[in-house]
């Protein structure tokens, strides 16, 4: 039997604050669907992806730091719901270029390639993002992976190249080629020797793809 | 008097910082952020200018060819008297921005009261109601009429409400009678008063678990209570049914009307709506936990903000003994933010499924700041039993110290961590562990006095520095509001013709909840209106239907048009005022017409047709058709005629102005009693 005196000291230890916020605190964690969440966010946020095509397709315009935040922030739950998009994952990459986080983008972009090794845009982003961030031999190396990747991929995917702002990808594609072959063949050796018409600054936009939930299943995204 | 603002001298003292600090978001223009701000004050200026010209407006004929004004008015709660400040200021001189601006401060401070008092009543402790008061009165909250205020207009009454049955409870008056039943007035006639059921039937359930066993004896008292005053029971339960009028007349029609055009395929009308509609959006798409911390420079409308120490109280409370109250206070507080965050948890769906009043309430959001009171005084509660411990010996003082350093500690370093921390942050974290070190270690003998100087001081230290920054990115404006319509505008004219589609003058949304002047009727993303003009959008051919709206008075020969199986466009259009047709008078809720065909002709006319519109030929009543799908028809015979077509019958019309008045009266009655009681008291 437990004495007066347990049950004093079992009261004082547990008779406190601490015991209701931990109770609401599992009750929440038990309760809360983050993929629920995950799903209000992206509805929420559904009009953002835009901009990534806005700014692909005019690259010579500002982006809008607002609505590049937002759209980061969309594509950064998508890659949490579909880890395996790797159009996803350079979404996020892309977003970080524009916003001037080259670590982050080239992060991004390398989990994309890991993904999906075929496609000549992503590979040649990654050497632009190198070549921003003074890395001049990881640049190149990125470019000689670009230009031995076959471009069939790369032709039958929805891209939006630097080039020709996805009018006409077959074309944009073979600038690309030529623009990475001329910085490896260059052998400049530090990034105020290179010509600007040798390395046009903009990045290869690959619209995301990825599984929507079905209706009838539990979430489904406004898309 | 002396003795009174010496008693109350730092609620007195927070009330006016916070009105130094909110006097400056006036930068000679209304501040308005989302579009229920807007509306809610165009619809207030709306209600005013007509019902101080004696029409209370039930029908919008401006608006998507006529629509029942139900929605507007339950939006505001338009009987709550204290709008009538803003027309007595606008009379005194003011423009109607610094009229709403100053009516807005004065209902916030009210509501701040209300929220004092309870505290009081319920903590029976000064400095933790103060504490209560000074982190909700210098939170977001202040600014949510210009963002929303349809809340606020619940919210507040429902805080009042609260205190007045705590105070009746405790101590059975009329005074408190008369008070609980004027604030459940002036939630009944608001949009929605199904957020304060929730709020009150948790609570109800909360309080019969903890405190069962109080049960008997408080409804004894209240049974005594009712025995003695027989009369002012039945008064106070009459007056609360009669409220319930406006919102039982708006439940009951709302199978011709919808509450929400955008929503109006779906089937959603004014009554249930469907569960996917109801968890929609809320704050959970935007918000994030740590903006209640981090970036607050970037803090402005809408965003959720309590004062930095409120956190901070919450963490050193860890250790603070528990009793029923704290326990009734927080379940009360965690079990409404759980229904508030929709379907991310069960709790929702399943009170969705099972009680009826969550089926008729979508924005769960707004639920947020019927949370946070509660959690307020709960907070106030745990700050009371932390500074009035049992006296400590050495040992017990070393370790409280300990504790109120490591706490203050991992707070700061926590929020260094998290990032993008304003300055005051940190200094209201190193004032608090100075301040609660100081406390426990000193020997005063008062050591109270010094409790209330130190909230304000430590309190008010970051929502300052977070005002200024929202002072700086509150830039939203609408200039309709800045000049809006007069009530000599208001009055309004009848016109034989509507513009053609494409060739509206006025703002949309001007038109839409404040309109008084004609409109095409053809309006994008309209919120409300009548089923049968929604029908007629979907139906109809709008290039061949925009020339048709264009007129609003057609004669047939016969009847096809009231078939309804298209619109019957070979009707005669009335052009204007002739020996055959005049329009003798015209206000929102009728019209009133003279006739001289040379036979009988069927008359239609392009306002929405609703059953509750009612034709009279001569005085006597008359058949009133749904023609053309949408709108009203009429037989009237040949010769001289008096046709008046008038909406809802004429008892409804007396029934709505004298419940104008009669929340007038009974707030001037509630004050009276207030003051008889003080004196009363003070004997």
């Amino acid at each position: 039997m437990p004495s007066k005196k347990h049950a004093k000291i079992f009261f004082f230890l547990f008779n406190r604050c601490y015991l209701l916020y931990l109770l609401a605190a599992a009750i929440f964690l038990l309760s809360f669907d983050k993929r629920a969440l995950t799903f209000k966010r992206l509805d929420f946020l559904n009009e953002s992806p835009s901009e990534l095509i806005r700014i692909a397709l005019q690259q010579n315009d500002p982006p809008n730091p607002q609505k590049l935040n937002d759209a980061l922030t969309y594509y950064r739950e998508i890659v949490e719901l579909f880890p395996d998009s790797a159009s996803g994952q350079a979404a996020v990459g892309f977003c970080y270029y524009y916003l001037k986080d080259d670590t982050q983008a080239a992060h991004y972009y390398q989990k994309a390639v890991a993904l999906q090794d075929n496609l000549f845009g992503f590979y040649y982003n990654l050497g632009v993002i190198h070549f921003r961030m003074g890395k001049l031999d990881e640049a190149k190396k990125y470019f000689r992976q670009a230009v031995a990747i076959p471009p069939q991929e790369s032709i039958k995917a929805r891209v939006i190249d630097p080039f020709t702002q996805g009018r006409n990808i077959p074309l944009g594609l073979k600038q690309g080629y030529a623009v990475a072959s001329k910085f490896i063949l260059s052998g400049k050796q530090n990034t105020d020797t290179i010509d600007p018409e040798t390395l046009p600054p903009g990045l290869f936009f690959y619209a995301p793809t990825f599984p929507l939930p079905q209706e009838g299943k539990t979430h489904r995204l406004k898309m | 008097m002396i003795s009174f603002l010496k008693k109350n001298f730092w609620p007195l003292s927070a009330f006016v910082i916070w009105l130094t600090a909110y006097r400056g978001f006036y930068p000679g223009h209304l501040i308005m952020g989302s579009g229920d701000a807007k509306r809610n004050a165009m619809y207030i200026n709306y209600y005013l200018n007509n019902i101080w010209r004696g029409v209370y407006p039930m029908w919008n004929p401006f608006n998507v060819w006529g629509r029942p004004d139900f929605y507007s008015p339950r939006m505001i709660g338009e009987f709550n008297p204290f709008f009538h400040l803003i027309y007595i200021l606008e009379k005194i001189g003011f423009s109607f921005g610094v009229a709403y601006y100053i009516f807005s401060a004065f209902y916030y401070v009210l509501g701040m009261l209300g929220l004092y008092l309870l505290a009081k009543r319920v903590l029976n402790d000064r400095a933790g109601a103060y504490l209560a008061l000074l982190l909700l009165l210098f939170s977001t909250l202040s600014f949510e009429l210009f963002n929303n205020g349809v809340m606020v207009s619940v919210l507040f009454p429902t805080i009042w409400f609260f205190y007045f049955l705590v105070a009746f409870t405790q101590t059975p008056h009329r005074v408190f009678l008369l008070g609980l039943t004027f604030t459940a007035m002036l939630i009944a006639v608001t949009y929605l008063p199904f957020y304060f059921l929730t709020v009150f039937l948790s609570f109800l359930l909360g309080f019969t678990a903890l405190y069962g066993r109080l049960l008997p004896s408080i409804l004894m008292s209240y049974w005594k209570f009712i025995k003695d005053n027989k009369l002012l029971v039945a008064f106070c339960l009459l007056s609360a049914l009669y409220a319930m009028g406006p919102g039982f007349f708006w439940l009951t029609g709302s199978s011709e009307y919808f509450v929400n055009w955008r929503h109006a395929t779906s089937g959603s009308q004014a009554a249930a709506i469907p569960y996917k509609v109801t968890t929609a959006g809320g704050y959970l798409s935007y918000f994030h936990w740590q903006q209640l911390f981090s970036d607050l420079k970037s803090t402005g409308l809408g965003h959720i903000y309590i004062p930095i120490f409120a956190y901070i109280i919450l963490f050193l409370s860890l250790i603070v003994a528990l009793n029923r109250r704290m326990v009734l206070l927080f379940s009360l507080s965690f079990f409404i933010f759980l229904i508030s965050l929709g379907d991310t948890t069960p709790v929702h769906k399943f009170l969705y499924d099972h009680a009826a009043i969550l089926k008729y309430f979508r924005n769960l959001h707004f639920l947020v700041w019927f949370f946070i009171p509660p959690l307020l005084i709960f907070l106030g509660e745990t700050f009371k039993n932390f500074s009035q411990p049992q006296p400590l010996n050495t040992k017990q003082k070393i370790l409280t110290v300990f504790y109120i350093i490591i706490t203050h500690m991992t707070l700061f370093l926590a929020f260094y961590h998290l990032g993008k921390i304003i300055l005051s942050t940190y200094l209201t974290v190193l004032l608090s562990a100075a301040f609660f070190c100081f406390y426990v270690l000193s020997r005063f003998k008062n050591k109270e006095a010094l409790l209330l100087p130190f909230l304000c001081a430590v309190v008010l230290l970051q929502p300052l520095e977070v005002f200024h920054y929202l002072k700086k990115n509150m830039y939203h404006t609408f200039p309709y509001l800045d000049k809006p319509y007069t009530q000599a505008e208001s009055i309004p004219r009848f016109s034989f013709t509507r513009p053609v589609k494409g060739e509206d003058t006025v703002l949309g949304e001007v038109q839409e909840w404040a309109g008084i002047e004609d409109a095409s009727g053809f309006l994008d993303g309209n919120y409300t209106g009548s089923v049968w003009s929604y029908k007629l959008h979907q139906e109809a051919n709008h290039d061949t239907l925009k020339n048709y709206v264009k007129n609003k008075f057609y004669l047939y020969d016969d009847t096809k048009a009231a078939e309804n199986r298209a619109v019957d466009y070979q009707g005669e259009a009335i052009a204007g005022n002739s020996d055959t047709f005049q329009v003798l008078s015209f206000d929102l809720n009728h019209i009133k017409l003279k006739t001289n065909f040379p036979k009988d002709k069927f008359l239609v006319y392009s306002d929405s047709y609703n059953s509750q519109w009612q034709a009279f030929i001569n005085g006597a009543k008359a058949p009133l058709y749904r023609a053309n799908i949408a709108f009203k028809g009429v037989w009237v015979p040949g010769g001289e005629h008096i046709v008046l077509l008038r909406y809802r019958p004429l008892w409804q019309h007396i029934f709505y102005h004298f419940l104008v008045i009669f929340f007038g009266l009974f707030l001037i009655l509630i004050i009276a009693e207030s003051y008889r009681y003080a004196v009363k008291k003070t004997r």
